[in-house]
């Protein structure tokens, strides 16, 4: 096959910032999250012409709920999955194991004050973000949260013969408003603030490629994590999987 | 000349073949001679009926006298003549015709004299009650069945389709329809979902009994089978709290009044934060790329 990169500058480093398991879950949260964003809101919405349009599309309502539901039970064994990946990786490193995700790890206080300043026009320093940027984390928890609140809700509507022997209707009532509002939230929440971060703000448009190859370049690597950068420098290769460097990788998103 | 035997079987055979045509073309001439007579019947009565300005002024309302005869001749009752309903109908001018309730009652009562078998059900219910501020039955075939438009439930159109009863039940049940509109059964049943319970699926049909009664397919003792028609088991908690809640800051809808609340703020509180964070970020940004020195 010829070489897609050919005529392209070869000599750009790239640093592997998601490997493919860290791929796989994001690719097995978002495309059921669509679905279930497609199949969900015309359940909220049914008076809605495009509710019923979008419920003919799948099926009517009962086509609709199949999947959703169909949809829902993917994000979950993604989410079991990334539990199990995580779990894994935690006894593997247990010697020396760091988890950037959390909101104390080191240095995310400090990015997030240099971040507001920043963005305020009260310094000039850019914020140093670590592995991962508040903005990231922020996500990250809200998915957690999320899996609580829609994740749990949708197995006790789903499964009425197990909830009505532990919880009155007016607990299930409740926790479907819950439900529902969440994924409002959730919907309205990826398509600003995500879709924002990694598409249309002008540094990524079209988009951020991390989620595809997994790799992510010099600059790009400064300006947005660049405590890690220092942090891989100084310990390089020391942890596997996070931010290994390669030298000499390929730029062109498609070939990664 | 044969004999006597022969004679006799010749006739048996010729009184076979003729039981054998009559019974082969009879009916159905008897059933055309039906159908002959309906045609002819209806299309003297739709010679005016069947023109949608067609109105009467009855105690100074307009009332429309159009019948949709596209829809009436595929309704279940399309290929009979008007008159098996409106008997008293028989001459023009109409010198037998009854006007509103009275019309209602009299071409209600002559559904019973083919659908013997609902009578018994129907009398029983509480449709069938005779309300007395109204001085009618709680509700009339028609109400539910609908009049010139009466289809069998298959047909997406019919006003017992099971995706339709919650509208047909809704004309007069306001209030009810709109809680039960919050209900995940509603959403899916107005979505177009067979599955799900629509109201004739808990409350049943003919039978409709008021909530106090105990035969009640939604009293408290019946209400768990109810649900187990489709939930595999009955259980008790079926049946506790209000199946149709309102969602108001006090009483049965409480809870989800307030949940609804929290997360409608927790909504516009996330969304705002967010726009602002962009906001700032996209001003940084322009105001960088205005800097002599950037780039």
């Amino acid at each position: 096959m010829a070489d897609v990169n050919a005529g392209f500058p070869q000599n750009k480093t790239v640093y592997q910032r998601w490997n493919i398991h860290h791929r796989l879950v994001h690719f097995g949260i978002y495309a059921p999250f669509i679905v279930c964003a497609l199949t969900g809101l015309p359940i909220k919405f049914h008076h809605k012409a495009w509710a019923q349009a979008l419920a003919s599309f799948f099926g009517g309502g009962d086509g609709l709920l199949f999947w959703h539901l169909f949809a829902g039970t993917l994000i979950f064994l993604t989410c079991i999955y990334h539990l199990g990946y995580s779990l894994l990786y935690a006894v593997k490193y247990r010697h020396n194991l760091t988890i950037p995700m959390l909101p104390w790890s080191k240095g995310t206080w400090t990015a997030l004050k240099q971040y507001f300043a920043y963005q305020l026009g009260k310094s000039d320093e850019h914020p140093k973000f670590g592995r991962y940027q508040w903005k990231e984390m922020f996500d990250y928890w809200a998915v957690f949260w999320g899996m609580f609140m829609i994740g749990g809700s949708g197995l006790l509507m789903w499964f009425p013969e197990f909830t009505f022997q532990y919880f009155p209707k007016w607990f299930v009532d409740a926790y479907r408003w819950a439900h529902s509002d969440e994924a409002v939230l959730a919907v309205v929440f990826i398509f600003t603030w995500h879709f924002y971060n990694v598409h249309f703000q002008p540094d990524f448009f079209p988009m951020s490629w991390v989620w595809w190859d997994g790799k992510i370049d010099l600059e790009t690597m400064k300006l947005e994590h660049g405590l890690e950068l220092e942090m891989i420098s100084e310990q390089q290769q020391e942890m596997p999987g996070r931010g290994t460097i390669i030298s000499s990788g390929r730029n062109f998103p498609g070939s990664g | 000349m044969g004999t006597n035997k022969g004679r006799t079987r010749k006739a048996f055979i010729v009184a076979i073949l003729f039981i054998i045509t009559f019974l082969a073309f009879g009916p159905a001439a008897f059933a055309e001679d039906l159908l002959q007579k309906a045609v002819i019947i209806n299309e003297g009565c739709l010679r005016c009926h069947a023109a949608q300005g067609l109105n009467a002024n009855f105690d100074g309302k307009t009332v429309s006298l159009y019948v949709d005869k596209a829809k009436y001749e595929v309704s279940m009752h399309g290929t009979m003549p008007c008159t098996y309903c409106h008997t008293n109908i028989s001459d023009y001018p109409h010198t037998g015709a009854l006007k509103g309730k009275e019309l209602v009652a009299q071409v209600n009562g002559e559904c019973r004299r083919c659908h013997k078998d609902i009578v018994a059900d129907y009398n029983k219910s509480i449709h069938g009650q005779v309300n007395s501020a109204e001085g009618r039955q709680n509700a009339y075939c028609s109400d539910c069945h609908g009049i010139h438009n009466i289809y069998k439930k298959e047909v997406p159109e019919a006003t017992i389709n099971h995706n339709q009863v919650p509208h047909t039940c809704g004309n007069c049940h306001e209030e009810v329809f709109e809680q039960y509109d919050l209900d995940f059964h509603a959403k899916s049943v107005l979505l177009g979902g067979k599955e799900a319970a629509s109201c004739v699926s808990c409350h049943g049909s003919h039978n409709i009994l008021g909530p106090g009664e105990k035969e009640s397919m939604v009293s408290p003792e019946n209400t768990p089978k109810t649900c187990a028609k489709c939930h595999l088991f009955p259980l008790e908690n079926m049946a506790k709290g209000k199946m149709h809640y309102s969602l108001e800051p006090t009483g049965d809808g409480a809870v989800s009044f307030w949940v609804l609340i929290c997360f409608s703020w927790l909504v516009i509180g996330c969304i705002t934060f967010v726009l602002v964070c962009i906001l700032l970020e996209l001003r940084r940004k322009w105001s960088d790329a205005n800097k002599p020195d950037s780039h």
